[in-house]
Formats: C-alpha cells, structure tokens, sequence
C-alpha cells in the first residue's frame, strides 16, 4: 500500500502539474487572442479617395470616427452620414480633433474616385476609403462587427453579388478611436441627435 | 397662360376617378435624397394616413424618371447590424398613419435620377390594392438632409396630395 503511494504520488503530482501548465497555456493563449481582436486597428491598409494607401494611425493627434457603409446603400448610410455631419457642425471648433472616416465594404463597385465625391456631398471633412475584401474583414472583425453581401431581393435564387443590385448587411454603429487606434466608444443604432457629439465631447474633456 | 390652365383642368379631371378610388388616404410630406454623387440609388420617404373606415394597402411606390422601385424595410438587429427587407405591400389598417423615414421603410429608387437638384419636385405615385392611384409631389432633398420626420419644414417641404378641390 505505502510503497504503491509512492509510486503514484509523483505521477499524480505530475500530472496536475501538467494539466495545471496546459489549462494555463490555453487560457493565456485565449486571452491574447481576445486582446488582439479589442486593440489597435491602425495597421491594417486602406485607401482613401485619391487611391492613396493609408492606415488610421495617420493622423496620431485626432479621434478617429468609423462608419461602416457603401455607395448603393439606399437610406441607411446616407441618413448615417448627414447624421454624422450634423454632429461635425455641432462640434463647432472642438471637429478639428476629429477625423471621420467611412468604409466602403463594397470595393466591388466603390471606386476610391466615387467614394471621394460620395462623403463630399455630405461634409468635406470626411475621408471615402475602402480595401480588399481580407482587410475590410479583418478591420471589421478586430471591431467586433461584420457585413455580409445578400442576394439581390428581386431576382431570387440568385448568389450574393451576382446581380448587380446587390446590398450588404453592415454594422449601423459609429466607432471613436482614440489617437492610438484603440476603441474608446461604440454608438450602436439608433443614436439620438447629440449622441455623437456628446460623446465626443465627454472624451475630450476626460480623455477616456 | 389660359390654355395651360385649361389643360391643368383637364388633367385634374381626368385623374379624378382615381381620386375617389383612393380616397381616404392621405399622402404627405413625401421626399427623395438627391442622390449622392455616385449612387445610383436613393430613398424616396412620405406619409400615408387612412381616414377611412376600411383598410388600405400601399402596393407601390413609383416616381418619375426613375428605372424602378421597391419598397423596404430597414432593420437593425440586436448587435446592430442593418439590412434591408422588401416590402411586398404595405398595409394600413383604418384610421392609423404609416411613415416612410430613414432608418424604417422606404420607397429604394434605382436609377441615378442625374436631373434632380435640391428643391426640385418630382412626381410620384402610389399605387393601391385595386388598381387606384393618387399622384404626388415629392421635394428633391439635398444628400445631407436629416430626416423632416419633425416636420421642422412643414413650408417648402411638403408635397400634398394632389386635387383637394
């Protein structure tokens, strides 16, 4: 008995300390990943209106604020960016720290030209960028969101952007960067006159 | 002067039938986005009001110069996510009001509509179960315009319906 006892003792102990490390390993692994899709969004390569590429840590002093969207999307995103652009107006000299970008998660049919004059029609101030498919992915999972291309609804058993009347379920929320490219805040739909700005406001003043 | 009244007259007469076919629903406020510099799509937004006693059903929206139009609902689920639904019709039950505003339902219009300048009214008609129509006025909205769903431009931003006399 004693001398079994002490045969096993070390196995055990071995083995708990073994599965201790690995459950460890996983759960460190787990939140690494975890952390990464939360942090910084600022490497991955876009192009603006101009067909330049840029990241949004190129402009290290200002917040950035996202908007998911795309050129043939009927009422949401133009009602999104006149609301976007109000917010901007009501800012008055605090919308310089500021810098609004929309997303085009088209690139299919949003060329960096027409994205340039689409934002235009809105606010001056806002940047027009799209990317690959893989990128705009990418950035849209790291921001805990995701769009999906659906059939065209007036030619059924037609595949996602076969038709050209395609449309694309895409996130409705705005996203504040802070200067480092973390998330500050997210403003899920539907948001409320003063919302935005607000927000943007209440982060100037604390930082946070 | 005379002979385009005249013919105004004529038209107004001619599209009476119609009138009384839809009679009890009350368009208003309708407008359309001017299309954002390479969209060719826009949304066209209005009022319906039921004042009669029996049920009405909306089965399209059209709009001059316009390929074509559907009808749809924007929805945004719990995570926030938007899409769009079609609208085969849109049913009013009596005496309740129905509103088309950004972010719910609203007429899609496909077509870049390259003529349509802010303030512009273009005709729209909508279309009834049973074959009536009542003709519109909607007012071309510039692209950035917030929704009038406050009816904070009750003057220049209304259309009415037309042949109330």
């Amino acid at each position: 008995m004693g001398r079994k006892n002490l045969v096993m003792f070390p196995i055990i102990v071995a083995a708990a300390i073994g599965g201790f490390l690995l459950v460890n390993k996983l759960a460190d692994t787990n939140s690494q990943a975890t952390g990464t899709s939360h942090s910084r969004v600022v490497d991955i390569p876009l192009t603006d209106g101009d067909g330049r590429s840029f990241t949004l840590a190129a402009w290290p002093q200002q917040w950035t604020v996202l908007f998911f969207g795309y050129a043939s999307c009927p009422d949401v995103c133009p009602m999104s960016l006149a609301y976007l652009s109000k917010e901007l107006r009501s800012l008055g000299d605090l919308a310089h720290r500021v810098q609004p970008v929309f997303i085009s998660v088209d690139p299919q049919r949003d060329r960096p030209e027409v994205l340039k004059q689409y934002v235009a029609a809105f606010d001056k101030q806002i940047i027009g960028a799209t990317s690959t498919a893989d990128n705009l992915s990418e950035l849209a999972k790291k921001l805990g969101v995701f769009y999906e291309v659906q059939p065209d609804s007036a030619k059924p058993g037609t595949t996602p952007g076969e038709s050209p009347n395609y449309t694309i379920v895409h996130s409705g929320a705005f996203f504040i960067l802070k200067p480092d490219g973390t998330v500050a805040k997210t403003l899920s739909p539907p948001q409320a006159p003063g919302d935005l700005s607000d927000a943007l406001r209440e982060i100037f003043s604390t930082g946070v | 002067m005379n002979i385009t009244k005249l013919a105004l007259l004529i038209t107004a007469a001619l599209h009476t039938p119609a009138l009384f076919a839809g009679q009890g629903l009350k368009i208003s406020s309708a407008w359309i986005r001017v299309p954002p510099p390479g969209a060719k799509v826009t949304a066209l937004y209005l009022t319906a009001e039921n004042t009669s006693t029996t049920a009405q059903t909306i089965t399209k929206i059209s709009v001059e110069g316009a390929n074509r139009t559907e009808m749809h609902q924007s929805t945004t689920d719990a995570k926030g996510m938007m899409s769009m639904e079609p609208l085969p019709q849109l049913k009013l039950d009596p005496k309740t009001t129905v509103t088309l505003a950004p972010g719910g339902n609203h007429a899609m219009v496909f077509g870049a509509l390259p003529a349509l300048k802010t303030g512009a009214k273009i005709k729209v008609t909508v279309h009834l179960e049973g074959g009536a129509s009542i003709q519109t006025e909607a007012v071309a909205r510039g692209s950035g315009e917030s929704d009038a769903g406050q009816h904070q431009h009750s003057d220049g931003g209304t259309a009415t319906q037309h042949h109330h006399e």
